[in-house]
């Protein structure tokens, strides 16, 4: 069977970041995941 | 972390990573709507990351890829800063490696966070700007985001969504899906090992079982355990070729205890009960949904993995849980009430039964009839799904068993529904689904106030297409924005102030017609212009109005074909009836 073949590469977005950047959405993440988990317990 | 611009990538499997964090059940829907993606592109890698305790239900799915478990019950436990130290540790492998997909199906805030911290070359969902601001990439999401959580009533089911948004960026970034498609197995052994699998062998294959998901935590009033009891009477004592499977998460061991009272008090037949009350285990549970001809469930995570497994669903479920099983054959009530009764669940079911068994034409009003239960169906809603074919634009949906006045808001559901599907997949709707005893003479006047706002609509957005044109073309001939003739820039001026109180008017408008609120709302996202002396500025304008354009029309049509329906039809005249004439 023949494998699909990318195209269109220039389309594809790439992230640029800095390593305090990722500290900062990880810890973001941990902030709103924890608050996510305390509301649906709630309800 | 700096990634290369371009990579090569030919001749591999695509890896897509699907983000699902929410709760069971929008994880399972996640989990059909990608076994649907893997038949039109069989070669796809798809891992998900969820919740560390849903493990159990992908571990075994063989056409899932990776499966990457949040720790979630530790970061809970621990302080913030070390759980912040564990999630280092832990996201720091999957930080490497570069998706070609990632979907964050999650859309939720904190999701949106993750999906920007692991690299993939296309994102769809929930992400984050540089400067962490909040961004939408796809259309769907803006959907998901401004009506369904919103919580605007809407006709498009979920799985539905995530499936074409998928599809969509497939065919933008890896090409049309193979022509032949390969069969696909239908067999949903996936779940299961072979233990499991050993028990089916020894189940009487004569016997035909129904599966009763008792569900009191999240909707308590639905139908009260005494009447679970009933129903479960009603089954045994007129269907002896059944067996009925309990099925039901709780911890309190009286809820079991007290349906078995109840039971045992309304028929001798209580044996034939196979009593899994209380018994947590995934494994089980879904083993027997599968071996189950029926699931009759008011638990909206239960239906959906029915869903997953093939076996048929009459859910009930109060309209605000907008939770109903997905595929072809598949029934649905609907209940204004706080209660239903166990008569309408039965009735229905029974009714569904004996169509199956005999080829009838009685209705499921006569039936009820029939049952002296007729009184009972007014305040009900009752559906059965259907998958309309892809030449109609696909998807699930859903056709009235029970022909009732259609409510004016549900009118508007069903058209803002083909409005998405035009909008976002260019389905344009052929004709639409309703029945002309669905349409009243309220809902007519409704339409007629809709028909005269919407030509004012029309009018307002011709003239800002034509205003868009012109600033379009200008934007051409002009080299530059900023350096330009004093005729050229007053001109332009006057266009944008022109498009500006076209805009005033139009808010206006939509203020006075509440209903329209969520075409107004999907409108606005594809009217968040950036800046106004930019030479895409017209273009995007033009644009914007054309769509609005669009959405008219699609509204015009679907008023025309329902007012029609209402006419009465022409009758040829019958020529040897020609004496009378004379």
């Amino acid at each position: 069977m023949p494998k699909i073949q990318f195209y269109n590469e220039k389309n594809y977005e790439t992230i640029y970041l800095k390593k305090g950047d990722q500290k900062k959405l990880l810890s973001e993440f941990l902030k709103n995941f924890l608050k996510e988990m305390q509301s649906t317990k709630k309800s | 972390m700096n990634l290369p611009q371009s990579l090569p990538i030919t001749n591999r499997f695509i890896e897509i990573l699907v983000i699902q964090l929410g709760s069971r059940s929008e994880l399972i829907q996640s989990l059909i709507a990608i076994q649907l993606i893997k038949k039109f592109y069989p070669e796809l890698a798809v891992s998900i990351l969820i919740q560390g305790k849903y493990i159990k239900i992908v571990q075994r799915i063989s056409w899932i890829h990776k499966v990457i478990a949040l720790p979630e019950k530790i970061l809970k436990k621990l302080c913030f800063s070390d759980s912040l130290k564990i999630l280092e540790q832990w996201i720091l492998p999957y930080l490497k490696n570069i998706w070609d997909f990632l979907i964050n199906w999650t859309y939720s805030e904190s999701s949106s966070y993750l999906a920007t911290l692991l690299p993939a070359r296309v994102k769809i969902g929930y992400t984050r700007k540089k400067d962490f601001s909040f961004l939408i990439n796809d259309e769907w999401s803006y959907y998901i985001k401004n009506v369904i959580q919103k919580n605007i009533q809407q006709n498009i089911h979920l799985i539905d969504i995530f499936f074409t948004q998928l599809l969509r960026a497939l065919q933008i970034h890896v090409g049309a899906p193979m022509d032949h498609l390969p069969p696909t197995e239908n067999s949903f052994h996936f779940f299961f090992n072979h233990k499991e699998l050993e028990i089916l062998n020894h189940l009487p294959p004569s016997k035909k079982w129904i599966s009763l998901q008792i569900n009191l935590e999240n909707a308590p009033s639905v139908l009260k355990l005494e009447d679970w009891a009933k129903l479960t009477h009603y089954l045994l004592e007129n269907h002896p070729d059944y067996s009925i499977v309990l099925l039901g998460h709780f911890k309190d061991p009286l809820i079991s205890q007290n349906y078995m009272k109840t039971l045992q008090s309304l028929t001798p037949l209580s044996h034939q009960v196979i009593n899994l009350l209380g018994k947590n285990n995934f494994d089980l549970w879904a083993f027997f949904i599968y071996c189950s001809q029926w699931l009759i469930s008011n638990d909206p995570t239960a239906l959906h993995l029915a869903s997953l497994l093939n076996t048929q669903v009459l859910s009930f479920l109060p309209m605000k849980f907008k939770a109903v099983p997905y595929g072809d054959g598949h029934y649905i009530i609907e209940t204004k009430k706080t209660s239903i009764s166990p008569e309408i669940i039965y009735g229905t079911w029974a009714y569904v039964e004996a169509k199956k068994a005999y080829t009838w034409k009685v209705s499921l009003k006569a039936y009820f009839s029939q049952l002296g239960w007729e009184k009972q169906l007014d305040s009900y809603r009752i559906y059965y799904s259907k998958m309309r074919p892809v030449a109609q634009g696909g998807g699930l949906t859903y056709q009235p068993l029970l022909v009732q006045p259609l409510s004016f808001t549900s009118w508007s559901s069903r058209v803002i529904s083909d409005l998405a599907k035009a909008w976002y997949t260019g389905y344009t709707p052929l004709k639409n689904e309703l029945l002309a005893g669905e349409v009243h003479p309220e809902l007519i006047q409704n339409l007629q106030s809709l028909e005269k706002c919407l030509l004012q609509l029309h009018q307002i957005c011709q003239q800002a297409i034509d205003i868009a044109t012109k600033l379009d073309q200008k934007s051409t001939q002009i080299l530059s924005f900023h350096i330009m003739k004093i005729e050229d820039q007053y001109e332009i001026d006057i266009w944008i102030r022109h498009l500006k109180k076209l805009e005033k008017k139009i808010h206006q408008l939509f203020e006075h017609f509440p209903t329209l609120n969520v075409f107004y709302q999907l409108l606005k996202i594809k009217m968040e212009f950036h800046s106004e002396h930019r030479p895409e500025f017209g273009k995007e304008v033009l644009k914007a109005y054309q769509h609005m354009r669009h959405g008219i029309q699609v509204y015009q049509t679907w008023i025309q074909n329902t007012v029609q329906l209402t006419q009465p039809c022409f009758v040829e005249k019958i020529h040897h009836l020609n004496f009378l004439y004379h």
